[in-house]
């Protein structure tokens, strides 16, 4: 990042010119502009469903954006992915978008595969796709299919990809979130070099101290909305997070409850599972245990794994319920000795979007809603209304589809149909991703409600500012182990980070 | 070779041959669809050696279920179902049944082929109807369609010495039937392995999303492949209604599943990206071989069938994936046994 | 490793069902007498009723003759049944039995036997009059016959009165349908002309079709100008009669006839709703199948086709032995 490197920038490559972006009613980006330059590395930053995503697909011409226009080169790109690879743009997903059972070389070349008289060159192929992993200076097989290869392996592959297309801008989405921090900085490097080259680089992470490493500039989305396009240089970490969370949210976040934890509610002793090396756990009593780490670290498949949903090699999990100890075999007893789980794809496992609010809400309810094994439908509705209005469900019409809500109101129905069962735990897996601000603040102020009244909480949450706020203790993963426990007072977050990718990374700051 | 946890960031380690040629074994998708057929040779070998001193008859029986796999495992390596397969056998038949003239009766009988092939992929690709649904569907439409244009009787065919000419060997052993199922292999093959259409397939089915952002042209690529299944099956509609003189609307009520289970035998997966031609091939010798095998041996129909269920169930527990599966819900079937148990000890 | 086990598996498999299946076809291979081998290629089995009584009568003939036989069934696919005589002609049996799945489609097998000096005899429903010199006999119901004598039964019960019935048609093209309809027509034509039929139609050996066309003609002819109804088998004269009862005629005086003598079709005879059928006997049909392959086996000349006695069956011997039915 020294004067000399950026001097290398060229004129504006790929320019996004007041992108709107609507979603049905849901505005996901609201007149966006920005510009990249030849040999710039450009971050875009912001929370998540700040619109990064969005912005990236709509460059890379997946989305079309409803307003506005991207230019290539002054020239307004139509005409979707294919006119997008042919301005040379590519993008390296979040998302692995790999062909397993295709080899290395084939899924370098993939959509591009070299032909001699109609007929595939595997000579050439090779040719093309060893270079292009020459490039990034991998060494991999050609011949092995992708679906052996670790993840890391794959995201490198993606990114050859990517390079073998010559392209003139690459987009990476996130893509040290599945990288050990050798292979994060490995991949810094790799992209400075590329850079220096002439490629512009559009950079999405929310890892600041990979932005700060090598990037030149930086923009600033939330909640869809531009909000600052600032020289890496003249600017600090603090003054982004500022400007990604909000001045206002960062004082309403701010709130430092008062806990006053009890007994040991949930206890977890030796848990191991895909990804899960023998990690202990103990929740109290009005108390919200936060559990951070990078995406990948094994959190999700922890709690999975305790809570029976899915199955765990080894390890035990017991419940105290009315002062008996309970042990927690099965996702059936877990419900049973009232655990409530709020997984994180409520699309997938938390919601039936095409039944009403007032459905969704009774299913696990049928018990305190039905005489005689009878409901009545007045009945589910009025314990639905109380239970919506609890958690701040807007519009309160619990007679609408759950699809028709935005994600933030999805989420308040998965947390308002567990809390009918007046559970003693509840456990909550990124409760608040891809939520608006507004219902990111209820969601916290609901969990606090429910710690404040003696319920045992478990967070799971990549946000960093709410895993912060939130949380009395918070326990770090990572590679499937706790990596450290930080108590309240202990804990920022340069600590969780650290303890989150280990130790060479943050130094780079 | 690179580690698990790890990048080698340097040159590729040399690989001896023993390594590749091991590597490139591991790779294939074919593997149990030939010990299967090893097993096969060696029972029909012990239990009923005609199998291999007829084998024109088995090559033959091989062709009949075969030439349907061969197409049908197209749509299915682009992780697609093509239920209409039968039916557009028995309707291709009845439509060149329609003419006197046997070239023109072939080229109706194609043309069956490409235009259900056409509707079928319009219904998955347009108007985004799953194709179980879609070719269940055309399935009744086409063989009512075959029933209603026949009024249901066999329609004989005017040039019948021709007919009886097309079901004796020209070379050989080898029937026409059986060159022409070996040229569409050989094609199909090539297709698949060599061009950079057909080895697309494999994107399309292995991860579509990926191929769009590739930029491949998935809908086409759907289109062709339902097309090409569409046409192969119509082709051994007419190929059908020659070797038995007449067209019947009433026909290849064995078919479908039969060249379902060659596909499934051969290591293609019904989730598609996976799998090969050759394996279908394998599969439809193992199947070809079995049924012919036992017949000899006077085995009745209904017990036939135990057998080839047999097979195909075996051909799908040991793929891998099942394999880990099942282990993965066994195990988890026990812990839970075990915990409600302890569960109950602690109450 | 995978392989192996896998290999292992299919051989457990393999060997369990075959221990399975050599006790289902015992009977059907066990007869080895002499080392005669038939192969008898049928579209039906123990997959259905008329097949099942068929199979039991045609193995216990096969045991008494001596014959080794090897029965397939390609369940009315005529590609199956094609491929199943490949397989046949291969094994290069001594005679093989037909029973055609679909009469048109079998010229090339039989040009294949006769190619490989295999004699084939046909059974139960004869191949198409030109292909009839490929083939050293058949035998089965006389459909003609059938026809025939169910219309001696319509002209006895008529007893020389004038009386007009409808008739119900097999499936249009059907060679069973097209003799059994000229047998019944050509004898009332010569023994009772005093019996009208004024209205015919297919039923499609279908009951329901059956009853929606008599139906149908008992509207147009007016239900009172009809006093009988033949239906070529029995499973269509039952909707016949349901179709004249839901008109609120009284069945027991209608004359009515048909042909099968089934176990749908007896119990109609004895209660007297039916007047009379014709028997079609399975067992007989297995039997002959052997009897016939035995003949020409031992050098006999068949010249005439062996026909199925056309057995009448009415309420005076309905109940008798001879004539239980057995499908």
């Amino acid at each position: 990042m020294s004067d000399d490197q950026s001097s290398t920038v060229g004129p504006v490559v790929i320019e996004a010119d007041s992108i709107v972006k609507r979603f049905g009613g849901a505005v996901a980006l609201d007149g966006v502009s920005v510009s990249v330059r030849a040999g710039e590395i450009y971050a875009l930053v912001g929370e998540n469903g700040a619109g990064k995503s969005t912005l990236m697909r709509i460059l890379a011409g997946i989305l079309a954006p409803t307003e506005g226009t991207v230019l290539v080169d002054g020239r307004p790109l139509e005409g979707g992915t294919r006119a997008a690879l042919d301005a040379g743009i590519a993008l390296v997903h979040q998302e692995l978008s790999l062909v397993p059972e295709m080899t290395v070389a084939e899924n370098i070349m993939l959509g591009a595969f070299p032909t001699r008289g109609g007929a595939i060159s595997r000579k050439e192929m090779q040719r093309y796709a060893g270079a292009a992993l020459e490039e990034i200076g991998v060494a991999i097989d050609l011949d092995e299919p992708v679906s052996r290869l670790s993840v890391s392996l794959r995201q490198f592959i993606e990114i050859a990809r990517a390079v073998a297309r010559k392209p003139r801008v690459l987009i990476l989405d996130e893509p040290t979130a599945t990288l050990t921090p050798a292979e994060t900085d490995y991949l810094l490097e790799m992209l400075q070099r590329l850079a220096r080259g002439g490629l512009a680089i559009v950079y999405i992470s929310h890892r600041l101290p990979e932005i700060f490493a090598i990037c030149e500039r930086v923009t600033v989305l939330r909640d869809g909305r531009h909000i600052d396009t600032a020289d890496i240089a003249d600017t600090t970490p603090d003054v982004l997070v500022d400007k990604m969370v909000g001045r206002e949210l960062k004082q309403d976040l701010g709130v430092v409850r008062e806990s006053n934890p009890g007994d040991v509610v949930l206890s977890a002793r030796g848990i191991t599972a895909p990804k899960v090396r023998g990690i202990d756990l103990d929740v109290r009593a009005g108390e919200i245990v936060g559990l951070g780490g990078l995406v990948g670290a094994g959190r999700s498949e922890l709690v999975r794994a305790m809570l029976g949903v899915d199955p765990r090699t080894g390890g035990d999990v017991t419940v105290v319920v009315d002062g008996q100890v309970r042990r927690v075999g099965s996702y059936t007893s877990a419900v049973r000795h009232g655990i409530a789980f709020v997984p994180e794809e409520r699309r997938q496992d938390g919601l039936a979007l095409s039944m009403s609010v007032s459905d969704n809400i009774a299913l696990p309810n049928r018990r305190s809603i039905s005489r005689a094994g009878v409901t009545s439908p007045a009945r589910q509705q009025a314990f639905a209304s109380t239970l919506a209005d609890t958690v701040g469900l807007r519009p309160p019409n619990v007679k609408r589809d759950s699809g028709d809500y935005s994600g933030g109101n999805q989420q308040k129905v998965v947390i308002a149909k567990w809390l009918g069962l007046r559970p003693r735990v509840i456990v909550l897996d990124e409760p608040t991703r891809g939520v608006d601000v507004g219902a990111k603040a209820e969601i916290h102020r609901l969990v606090r409600e429910l710690a404040d009244e003696g319920t045992a909480v478990l967070v799971i949450s990549s946000d960093l500012p709410e895993l912060l706020d939130l949380s009395d203790v918070i326990h770090v993963v990572r590679d499937g182990q706790i990596a450290g426990t930080l108590a309240r007072d202990e804990a920022d977050e340069r600590s969780v980070m650290s303890l989150a990718a280990g130790e060479s990374m943050v130094t780079s700051s | 070779m690179s580690t698990p946890h790890g990048i080698n960031f340097g040159e590729a380690p040399a690989r001896t041959r023993v390594d590749q040629l091991r590597r490139t074994l591991g790779r294939r998708t074919e593997g149990r669809a030939v010990a299967l057929l090893a097993v096969v040779l060696v029972v029909a070998l012990v239990m009923e050696p005609l199998v291999f001193s007829a084998y024109p008859v088995t090559l033959s029986r091989v062709a009949l279920v075969g030439l349907v796999a061969l197409g049908l495992t197209v749509v299915i390596l682009m992780g697609e179902l093509d239920l209409s397969v039968a039916s557009t056998v028995v309707l291709a038949g009845v439509m060149m049944a329609q003419t006197d003239n046997v070239a023109l009766g072939v080229l109706l009988a194609l043309g069956t082929g490409v235009a259900v092939g056409l509707v079928n992929a319009f219904f998955v690709v347009k108007v985004g109807i799953n194709s179980f649904i879609a070719t269940l569907g055309m399935l009744f439409v086409l063989k009512g369609l075959a029933i209603v244009i026949s009024r249901s009787e066999p329609i004989p065919l005017e040039n019948i010495t021709f007919a009886i000419q097309f079901g004796l060997p020209i070379v050989g052993p080898l029937t026409p039937r059986i060159v022409i199922f070996v040229l569409a292999f050989v094609l199909l093959h090539l297709f698949l392995t060599r061009m950079r259409a057909g080895r697309e397939f494999y994107a399309v089915g292995g991860n579509r999303q990926a191929a769009r952002d590739a930029g491949i042209p998935v809908d086409r690529r759907l289109v062709t492949g339902f097309v090409m299944c569409s046409v192969i099956a119509a082709g051994a509609g007419a190929i059908d209604t020659l070797e038995r003189t007449a067209a019947d609307p009433t026909a290849g009520s064995t078919v479908l599943l039969s060249s379902f289970a060659a596909a499934i035998i051969g290591g293609v997966a019904l989730t598609g990206g996976r799998g090969s031609i050759l394996g279908t091939l394998i599969g439809a010798f193992s199947l070809g071989t079995l049924e012919v095998g036992l017949t000899l041996t006077g085995v009745q129909v209904d017990i036939q069938q135990i057998y080839i269920g047999g097979v195909l169930l075996l051909a799908v527990m040991t793929d891998p994936a099942s394999l880990r599966a099942a282990r993965s819900s066994l195990r988890t079937s026990l812990h839970g046994v075990r915990a409600r148990s302890t569960d109950r000890g602690l109450t | 490793m995978r392989s192996t086990r896998t290999a292992a598996a299919v051989m457990t498999l393999l060997f369990a069902a075959s221990a399975l299946s050599a006790c289902g076809s015992d009977s059907a291979s066990s007869a080895s007498g002499d080392g005669t081998k038939v192969y008898a290629l049928l579209p039906q089995g123990t997959d259905q009723p008329y097949g099942t009584e068929y199979l039991k009568a045609m193995n216990a003939e096969a045991e008494k003759e001596g014959l080794d036989l090897t029965i397939t069934n390609s369940q009315y696919d005529a590609d199956k049944q094609a491929s199943d005589c490949q397989v046949a002609v291969a094994a290069k049996p001594d005679l093989i039995i037909l029973w055609p799945a679909v009469a048109d489609t079998v010229r090339p097998c039989l040009e294949r036997a006769k190619a490989a000096g295999i004699p084939v005899t046909v059974t139960n429903s004869d191949v198409k009059e030109e292909d009839k010199s490929l083939t050293a006999g058949y035998s089965g119901p006389d459909t003609y016959g059938q026809g025939a004598a169910s219309a001696e039964i319509m002209c006895e019960l008529a007893d020389g009165k004038d009386i007009n019935i409808l008739q119900v048609e097999g499936l249009t093209g059907n060679t069973t349908a097209i003799n059994r309809k000229a047998g019944f027509e050509e004898t009332i034509d010569e023994n009772c002309p005093n019996v009208k039929i004024i209205a015919s139609q297919p039923g499609d050996w279908n009951k329901d079709d059956s009853q929606t066309v008599t139906s149908e003609m008992l509207t147009a002819a007016g239900a009172k100008n009809i006093q009988g109804i033949y239906a070529a088998d029995d499973t269509m004269v039952a909707g016949a009669i349901d179709a004249l009862k839901s008109q609120g005629l009284d069945v027991k005086k209608m004359l009515i006839t048909s042909i099968g003598n089934t176990k749908l079709g007896n119990p109609l005879v004895v209660n007297g709703e039916l007047d009379g059928t014709v028997f079609q006997s399975s067992a007989w049909d297995g039997q002959n199948a052997v009897t016939l392959a035995a003949k020409v086996l031992d050098g006999e000349e068949v010249d005439e086709d062996l026909f199925m006695p056309s057995v009448k069956v009415t309420e005076a011997n309905a109940s008798d032995a001879e004539v239980t039915p057995n499908w």
